[in-house]
């Protein structure tokens, strides 16, 4: 792998961390499966690429394309706390919705920005040439994002959140508002999951209607990959791992991508990525299987 | 101090399978007294603990605490006064985050500090001076999984947990029910310590008629939804078990025979 | 453990860059959005033209990949083919484009497929592009179909045309079609199916509301024509296409492009960036489609008769 491949692969595996990190907070800490990510995804995109096209700062237009996406997870939230639809079954009616209103919001479904103004802008003529400037922005924003979201989980709203997804009727009877923290939690998922396909757009220079199709299953990928590999209690560490297992997860894509002198043909991308990555996911368990028997090699001999 | 103005619960109302668990409850209990609660199954124990904590909507009557009126009131709005530990170790506590986690939100009941760190050094501090009440040695074990502990652990964390907030009521849920005698005996130990230093209103339920008795000031028996009495002062001090279990079938009807057997077992 | 797995990887990516030294070779990668008949057709024409004109697997290494329909991967695929710094990269349908175009900045970018370049911001200006990057539009002839339609199908009111609505391709296609189809007195029925398993139901929902159904320049409606060939036969409805593969398949005429023939119109642009000349220099192309295939038999099956007018300018006749 060339390292311009390497950097291309780093920086998505960056934007696709926030990913991960919305993912992390709605199934691991709230244990509410969202779907609604697949569409949200999209949704940052088109409101911060409709918004560039027609002339407003990508600043804002970005932080636009983050409220709308929260704005989505309210909405699943609400179809699950008001009207007691499954938790699953609310994200994909909020998903399927998305579809259409993403295509309205962009008024058709590819809009492409290759020659707008977008977050990198300011930055752009420096002297960093864009293929390391590109992935280091990405990086700086994702780390500082990754940073405070970490923060934010030790705080007591934070902790309370945990506890809304650990144990309800505990949380409960130490005073937690449940449903609040559920629609703020949903919020915050799906905004870093449109942040995440803001930041995409501008990076490679479109927002297309179908590009959020499979978020779900990157995320969760990325989520376990990362749990995986680098178990920890501690929160920050918890979501480095969560941008580690996303990296990790597009550098076993890229890999599969250059399978081709293997014999492998183009299509059988998905059929290798899934295999390296649960390679990556039976590796520790295989090494723990391992090491149990040779402890009990050596008990044993030690009896003898 | 709780007071219950014909308490009513009705489950399913309406529905064939309606159920109507407590048929008008009255009852005061004053402040700083510390009532033992017991009848058979399905007698309305837990669902008048659960009704006073706010978890089940009451169907009919008032509760009050003090001169507040919390019938309408959810359980997280009565968090401020009500403290509880469960039967299940499992149910009072997070079993995925530790032990320092759990005291952290539970310090937090009756004030939600939004964004300040939920740990840190300070309280830390506090959580070891009462882990150490314990003599479990969890003083040293802050980042336990609370998980990993055994019932008995997990249910003195929980004991002190309810403490480490004030409140005015405590309710004990059959709270060592699930626990094995000797464990038992040290949480109620512990309990008692607790409730002396805090002056608590305080309802326990119990299967057990030597706590029943050996514990509190007052005790309640509750048959069918219905207080059927309610012994007290020098009645009560000089009330034996075998004393108790006659009663009990007196207030039955005496065609009804007793077969719950922890009910005897209890001593 | 984290040792262990970078570990592995750096074996791999040794393993990768030495597989990848090769001898003195002209290098062109090459990328669709999606794999199916029509698209597949070009990159055989384009591989073919290339063979015609000296290359050969000896002197050409010629890549292919397939972002399986996810515009993602599309963007991780444009990375990997320019850190690979091939002499030329060619992308084949608009994501793809876009993804390659944004990647590169020194690289050639010859497109093919893309229906509207200049919306696509592909370009900036179609007849001196600019940058380096130029290629092949595939916009349809619309008016001359429309008159075949009727040609076949002279009391033809209202059209069914069944399109993915997350195509731009299609979508830009059917904007058009609406237009010109009003000025010739025809109703256009919009059937929408956002993927291949909804286009049977899409087709199904034209029948007895319309007295025929087009078939656009559409990924997902091409991958699943023969959903909408049977709904044909089934309601008795003429099908009809706006490519000449899809003849073959099941449709019952179309005027229009042979994909393959759009590969040779865009592996002579390849040729010609080859040959030194700038891509920026070179206008964008708008393919020519003269095909016009019929398919008889089919249109018997389907309840109509093809004039002998038709007939007899077919290029094409299925058996």
């Amino acid at each position: 792998m060339s390292l311009f491949s390497f950097l291309g692969t780093l920086e998505i595996g960056l934007i696709f961390g926030l990913v991960a990190m919305g993912v992390y907070l709605t199934f691991r800490v709230l244990d509410f499966p969202d779907l609604t990510v697949d569409g949200s995804f999209t949704l940052g995109a088109a409101v911060a690429a409709t918004l560039i096209v027609s002339g407003v700062n990508a600043y804002p237009a970005t932080f636009a394309g983050c409220l709308a996406g929260a704005a989505a997870g309210v909405v699943t939230a609400w179809l699950n706390l008001r009207f007691n639809i499954l938790h699953l079954l609310a994200s994909i009616l909020t998903m399927t919705a998305l579809y259409t209103i993403n295509l309205r919001v962009m008024g058709k479904p590819n809009l492409a920005l290759i020659t707008d103004p977008t977050v990198l802008t300011p930055f752009e003529g420096l002297g960093l040439a864009n293929i390391y400037l590109k992935p280091i922005f990405v990086g700086v924003w994702v780390i500082v994002v990754g940073v405070l979201f970490a923060l934010f989980l030790k705080t007591q709203y934070g902790l309370a959140m945990r506890a809304v997804g650990a144990n309800k009727r505990m949380a409960q009877a130490n005073g937690i508002v449940v449903k609040e923290k559920v629609y703020v939690g949903l919020a915050l998922s799906n905004g870093l999951v449109a942040l995440a396909g803001a930041l995409f757009a501008q990076t490679n220079g479109f927002a297309d209607s179908t590009m959020g199709i499979g978020t779900i299953v990157v995320g969760l990928a990325a989520v376990i990959v990362g749990e995986t590999l680098l178990s920890s209690r501690k929160m920050l560490m918890i979501i480095f791992s969560c941008i580690v297992g996303s990296i990790l997860y597009r550098l076993a894509m890229g890999f599969a991508l250059n399978a081709d002198f293997l014999g492998f043909n183009a299509s059988d991308l998905n059929l290798i990525t899934a295999l390296l990555v649960g390679l990556a996911l039976v590796l520790p368990q295989l090494r723990k299987e391992w090491k149990a028997k040779q402890a009990a090699i050596k008990a044993n001999g030690g009896d003898a | 101090m709780i007071r219950c103005e014909q308490l009513k619960v009705t489950f399913n109302p309406g529905l064939p399978s309606e159920k109507k668990a407590l048929r008008g409850i009255d009852l005061e209990i004053p402040q700083g007294e510390f009532v033992t609660v017991i009848g058979s199954n399905g007698a309305g124990k837990s669902t008048l603990l659960n009704a006073v904590a706010g978890d089940i909507p009451a169907s009919g009557g008032r509760i009050l605490f003090g001169d507040k009126d919390v019938t309408k009131t959810p359980a997280t709005g009565r968090t401020k006064e009500v403290a509880r530990v469960f039967q299940d170790p499992l149910a009072g506590t997070c079993a995925s985050m530790t032990i320092e986690e759990n005291m952290a939100l539970a310090y937090g009941r009756g004030s939600r500090g939004k964004l300040s760190f939920a740990l840190n050094d300070k309280l830390r501090k506090i959580f070891r001076e009462q882990l150490s009440r314990l003599n479990l040695g969890l003083e040293n074990r802050l980042d336990a999984e609370m998980g990993l502990l055994s019932g008995g652990q997990r249910q003195s964390v929980s004991l002190l947990m309810s403490a480490l907030q004030p409140s005015s009521i405590l309710l004990l849920d059959e709270h060592t029910a699930a626990l094995d005698p000797k464990t038992a005996a040290l949480i109620m130990d512990i309990s008692a310590q607790i409730i002396a230093g805090k002056q608590l209103t305080v309802m326990m339920v119990t299967h057990s008629m030597r706590q029943a008795l050996d514990f509190g000031s007052r005790t309640l028996m509750l048959h069918e939804g219905k207080i059927v009495f309610d012994l007290a002062g020098e009645d009560r001090s000089n009330y034996e078990i075998s004393d108790l279990l006659e009663l009990f079938a007196k207030a039955r009807g005496s065609d009804e025979a007793l077969d719950d057997d922890k009910l005897l077992l209890g001593s | 453990m984290k040792f262990s797995t970078f570990a592995k990887a750096a074996a791999l990516a040794a393993g990768v860059i030495c597989a990848n030294v090769q001898a003195e070779q002209t290098y062109i990668a090459t990328t669709a959005i999606v794999e199916h008949p029509a698209l597949d057709s070009v990159r055989a024409g384009i591989k073919d033209t290339l063979m015609e004109n000296g290359y050969t697997d000896e002197n050409l290494k010629f890549t292919f990949e397939s972002a399986q329909g996810s515009p993602v991967t599309a963007a991780q695929i444009a990375r990997k083919m320019v850190g690979n710094s091939p002499d030329l990269i060619i992308a084949i349908a608009t994501p793809s484009a876009q993804a390659a175009v944004s990647a590169s900045e020194d690289i050639p970018v010859i497109f093919s497929v893309v229906t509207d370049p200049l919306g696509a911001k592909l370009v900036s200006n179609l007849e001196k592009p600019g940058s380096n990057v130029t290629g092949l539009s595939d916009m349809l002839p619309l008016a001359q179909q429309l008159e075949l339609l009727q040609e076949i199908m002279p009391n033809l009111k209202t059209l069914g045309v069944p399109y993915n609505p997350g195509e731009p391709n299609a979508v830009s296609s059917v904007e058009a079609l609406k237009i010109i189809a009003k000025e010739k007195g025809i109703k256009i029925i919009e059937a929408p199916a956002s993927k291949t398993s909804d286009v049977a139901l899409a087709s199904q929902k034209l029948i007895g509301s319309a007295d025929a159904i087009y078939c656009p320049i559409d990924n997902t409606i091409i991958s699943a024509l023969e959903a909408v060939v049977k709904t044909g036969i089934d309601g008795q409805i003429p099908v009809f296409a706006a490519d000449t593969d899809s003849v073959a398949r099941g449709a019952i005429a179309a005027l229009g492009f042979n994909y393959y023939d759009l590969g040779k119109q865009t592996g002579e642009l390849v040729l010609r960036v080859l040959n030194g000349e700038k891509a920026g220099d070179i206008p964008v192309k708008f393919a020519k489609g003269t095909d016009l295939a019929i398919n008889p038999k089919m249109a018997a099956r389907m309840g109509i008769e093809i004039p002998a007018s038709v007939t007899e300018r077919a290029t094409q006749i299925i058996e």
